[in-house]
């Protein structure tokens, strides 16, 4: 599986490649399987969006990515590699030269979590201080050159957290992940809490960041329509599992699992004709029992008897693919 | 005069550090009957506030709000008939109390009739909602329920009340999509029950999902008005335009958005225009609402 399976082309360019990783949470009510045989791979310069809802897993990869998983998570098995090394197992020592100088996470709600007492140029000053040798006054300079880099002006740099607003906030954070010029920023539900107008700024400022510095994005959302216009390829997840992948516009033209349909299915659309959406119905599967078969079959209007007891094969059609009994055979060998 | 009912409504708010924020600006609106109307703006447009006042949970500082012609603010007690959804499903309803006794107690207080009568009113909220069977859910307490049930025992509160309008501020945007189309689609059931909405929302896909008429708010002014369809395709005024821009459509190109000016407002100027791509010098002088065509009105120079 591993290369063959992410079929993404190029192997040049990938600077973090996932690998069969599977990740457990250890609770009292027993073992949550929370991530399972996760694998892609991200280029230089591309974003990827992870669409799934809670519960499906997207932010325990995005923090595995980013070796912040503590217990009760635990990696139970799988590869990390950025740019090529391994990054599981690593030391928590060895991981902190890693995390911020190369892989950035914007946390979900990380905008609401700035320190009220600092400065914001002051905080993000710190935290150039705590990796690079430098004086106060140079990493001032920095912070506000960074702010002004993400559409901030530089005497944003002086604010307090609470006089500005959610969106001011958020930019913030994201010049803070890009200090040290990572090569990979992850972003977990940056949006979230924002309304559509920031939203596109803030993507739009994102996607331009990406043009001028050339770093790969891994963009976590559950907004799939906000993703189809916004980023390069998509992941969808469900039930710690991968279901689908392919490009943006692949899977707005053609989505292959039907959980991916009825995901696009149940976001109003702003065009075309006006009536009711079906919600899914029932619940993601539990993970601590997880499904032998597909995980969706319960909830799944085209499930067949083979669903629930197999697990699907992982499909791959051109640059798409899916993990579904319906595309069996129709895949390239 | 039947409905609930703006005129010329102004709130205002003392800041922080003593400044006046005019959070709502002579704004007048009506909700009718059986009528669903979008109030759409983004964060800090004044969308909440319209919806505390139109619940009495704020007085106006100018104007009227009143409901079949009674001004709000000069009965004692606060009408049954105007209910509301809250956004944060997971703080509206008291930890101490089962969802029961949350539901049943305005009951029994607003029509003065038994805990028992009441409280098979509630179980028929619960079941209204999806709540069912609704008695082991009676006696649950909010942190025994996921958000979506939550959010519907919310919805379950509201309309056990039995009222004729319902405001809905930003009712799914703490849920997952698919619980939030869940709950959209019990707001498109009661509707069918000729319950009249106020449902307010950042996302005008959303808004068009549950609402015929939509008002945009920006800094606490209506700037535009119509039927959903009309404003959706045929924006007038140049921040609608860059609403509209701004949603999420699979359908179209990611337009980006525009970045919000830090720059204060002129008094007197159209409160859009720091931000405005067609800012001219005619926008300093104050213009009303006025109607283009049908009922779709817009508020700016560009529209004599």
């Amino acid at each position: 599986m591993g290369v063959a399976r992410t079929a993404e082309g190029s192997e040049r360019d990938t600077v973090l490649r996932v690998q069969g990783l599977d990740v457990d949470y250890l609770t009292e009510r027993g073992v949550v399987a929370a991530v399972r045989d996760m694998t892609f791979s991200l280029r230089a310069g591309e974003i990827v969006g992870i669409a799934g809802e809670s519960g499906c897993g997207k932010s325990t990869l995005a923090h595995a990515v980013c070796g912040l998983l503590h217990p009760p998570a635990r990696i139970r098995q799988g590869r990390i590699e950025l740019g090529g090394q391994d990054l599981v197992g690593l030391s928590e020592r060895a991981m902190r030269s890693i995390r911020w100088e190369r892989i950035a996470i914007v946390p979900q709600s990380a905008m609401n979590n700035l320190s009220p007492v600092l400065r914001i140029g002051d905080q993000i000053a710190d935290a150039i201080l705590a990796h690079r040798p430098s004086t106060r006054p140079q990493a001032r300079e920095k912070a506000r050159a960074l702010l002004q880099m993400v559409g901030m002006l530089g005497h944003h740099a002086a604010s307090y957290p609470h006089e500005l607003s959610g969106g001011m906030r958020q930019r913030a954070v994201i010049a803070m992940a890009l200090a040290l010029h990572p090569e990979v920023l992850v972003l977990d539900e940056p949006t979230t809490a924002l309304d559509v107008m920031v939203q596109a700024t803030i993507l739009g400022a994102i996607r331009d960041l990406r043009d001028q510095l050339g770093f790969a994005v891994l963009l976590i959302t559950h907004d799939l329509p906000l993703l189809l216009q916004t980023v390069d390829r998509i992941l969808v997840m469900y039930g710690g599992r991968l279901v689908e992948s392919g490009s943006a516009d692949g899977i707005w033209r053609r989505p292959r699992h039907p959980y991916t349909q009825a995901l696009l299915e149940a976001f109003p659309p702003l065009t075309g004709p006006r009536r009711r959406l079906n919600a899914i119905q029932g619940l993601p599967p539990n993970l601590l029992q997880p499904p032998v078969g597909c995980g969706f079959a319960p909830r799944c209007p085209l499930t067949m008897d083979r669903c629930e007891e197999q697990r699907p094969p992982w499909t791959i059609q051109g640059d798409a693919a899916a993990a579904c009994w319906r595309l069996d055979g129709e895949g390239e060998a | 005069m039947r409905g609930l009912a703006f005129d010329n409504v102004t709130k205002r708010f003392r800041g922080l550090n003593g400044q006046i924020i005019t959070a709502v600006d002579a704004v007048s609106l009506r909700l009718v009957e059986g009528e669903s109307v979008a109030l759409v703006g983004e964060s800090g447009s004044g969308k909440s506030t319209v919806a505390r006042l139109a619940t009495r949970l704020e007085r106006p500082t100018g104007g009227t709000v009143s409901l079949d012609g009674v001004t709000l603010s000069a009965v004692a007690d606060l009408p049954a008939s105007v209910q509301m959804i809250f956004q944060d499903p997971f703080s509206s309803l008291n930890p101490a109390h089962t969802i029961g006794y949350s539901i049943q107690r305005p009951i029994a207080v607003k029509e003065r009739i038994s805990a028992r009568a009441a409280r098979l009113q509630a179980c028929d909220a619960l079941q209204r909602v999806g709540l069912t069977p609704p008695e082991p859910f009676m006696e649950k307490r909010v942190s025994q329920l996921s958000g979506g049930q939550r959010q519907r025992a919310n919805i379950a509160r509201a309309i056990a009340l039995s009222p004729r309008f319902m405001i809905a501020d930003e009712p799914t945007s703490m849920l997952d999509v698919s619980v939030g189309l869940g709950i959209l689609n019990l707001l498109l059931d009661l509707r069918a029950e000729e319950m009249a909405f106020l449902f307010i929302t950042h996302n005008l896909a959303a808004a068009r999902y549950v609402a015929d008429r939509v008002i945009v708010l920006y800094r606490g002014t209506i700037v535009e008005s119509g039927a959903i369809d009309d404003v959706i395709q045929r924006p007038l005024h140049p921040y609608t335009k860059d609403l509209v821009a701004a949603t999420p459509d699979p359908a179209l190109p990611f337009a980006g958005g525009r970045i919000a000016d830090p720059e204060a407002v002129e008094p007197g100027w159209c409160p859009f225009a720091p931000r405005c791509a067609q800012r001219h010098a005619g926008c300093e002088t104050p213009i009303a609402l006025r109607i283009v065509e049908g009922e779709h009105a817009v508020r700016c120079t560009l529209y004599p």
